[in-house]
């Protein structure tokens, strides 16, 4: 029992590090020989995992092969468009300035249903309403709006907008997070000065992100909300 | 990219050095077990049944001190059959059941053979 206990772990953790090797692709939209590797390396491993006469290099060996043989096809397809679109398929346009071209239906065995589907999961629920759609090799669909049934854009608005991007989280559940203090420019000190003004300190915030704004939103462990200017604009650099 | 790379050629070579080391150490054990295998069957051809007992013993030592690294190897079924066939034979030497004797000696050949065949690099495996 203990022998079927360790042997899972060792082939867990092996599945763990080629899936991680393999790349985040694995972990979630599959180009057809990702999706065949994946299932591949479940099955490998299920039999040795479960049956302690077989070796557990059984398992492992081939998970091996597999890993090797996707950083060949991986390396192929980054160097050979012709290739990539042998393995992984090409995108096709399904619709096109707003008309659905119903022979490319057709040819990839798509009904109007499976298209409206995909619309509707790319937040289009007219299809009157899409300018482009195109069945991604993954076989995703992503639809775009028509210009006309499109919000316009801030530039065409003439509207300057507010600085976004990725606010950086300080401290999470009372841990200040020190990469994220780094990048804020700022040192630790600073973040506890600037929270013992308010009467706080980190072990009683919960959540503070720092907006590229400059500005410092913090709940406390009680559920308070407070906003603070912890930066001027100037003074952001991430 | 290149760390993938790099990983996936080491990985390669690792499996590459693993699969000939482990080939060829089973290869040598089995091949040492087939001789004595032979060197039995004379024996106990010429009436030399001490002989061919102590050969069978000798075959028996080998197996089990080569046991982990086999289990580690091989579907464990499979040497469970060899380690039958020849505890067979040896019984059936020591209680003079030559026929039976002789059926064990070639099935223990046989399964043998069969473990040999398993771990070569041939198209009938491949396919």
């Amino acid at each position: 029992m203990l022998t079927l206990f360790i042997r899972a772990f060792v082939l867990y953790l092996v599945m763990l590090l080629a899936l991680r090797g393999m790349g985040k692709h694995q972990l979630g939209k599959f180009q057809p020989y990702e999706f065949a590797m994946a299932m591949l390396i479940a099955d490998l491993v299920s039999t040795p995992m479960s049956n302690v006469s077989t070796p557990l290099l059984h398992g492992v060996l081939p998970v091996a092969a597999l890993f090797i043989t996707h950083a060949a096809i991986s390396l192929i397809c980054l160097r050979s468009d012709k290739a990539r679109a042998f393995i992984s398929g090409k995108p096709a346009l399904l619709i096109n300035n707003g008309v659905i071209d119903r022979a490319e239906l057709l040819r990839l065995s798509l009904s109007l249903s499976d298209l409206t589907e995909g619309l509707r999961a790319a937040g289009l629920l007219d299809p009157k309403d899409v300018g482009t759609a195109i069945l991604e090799a993954n076989g995703l669909i992503s639809a775009f709006p028509a210009a006309a049934s499109r919000p316009p854009t801030t530039a065409e608005l003439n509207v300057t907008p507010a600085p976004e991007g990725l606010p950086l989280l300080l401290i999470l559940d009372g841990h200040i997070q020190p990469h994220n203090l780094k990048m804020s420019g700022r040192g630790e000190q600073w973040l506890k000065d600037l929270l013992a003004r308010y009467g706080l300190s980190e072990k009683t915030v919960l959540l503070a992100s720092l907006a590229k704004t400059g500005l410092l939103h913090i709940q406390d462990m009680d559920g308070a909300l407070l906003e603070m200017r912890a930066l001027t604009p100037g003074e952001v650099r991430w | 990219m290149r760390v993938k790379l790099i990983s996936a050629a080491l990985v390669l070579a690792l499996c590459v050095v693993f699969c000939v080391v482990s080939a060829r150490s089973v290869f040598s054990l089995i091949d040492e077990a087939s001789a004595l295998c032979e060197k039995a069957l004379q024996a106990v051809d010429r009436a030399d049944y001490d002989e061919g007992r102590a050969v069978l013993v000798n075959i028996a030592t080998l197996w089990q001190d080569a046991g982990d690294t086999l289990e580690a190897l091989t579907p464990h079924e499979d040497l469970q059959a060899v380690t039958t066939e020849y505890i067979e034979a040896l019984t059936e030497l020591e209680h003079m059941d030559l026929d039976d004797f002789y059926t064990s000696m070639a099935l223990l050949r046989e399964k043998l053979r069969h473990l040999r065949d398993h771990e070569s690099l041939r198209l009938s495996n491949l396919l």
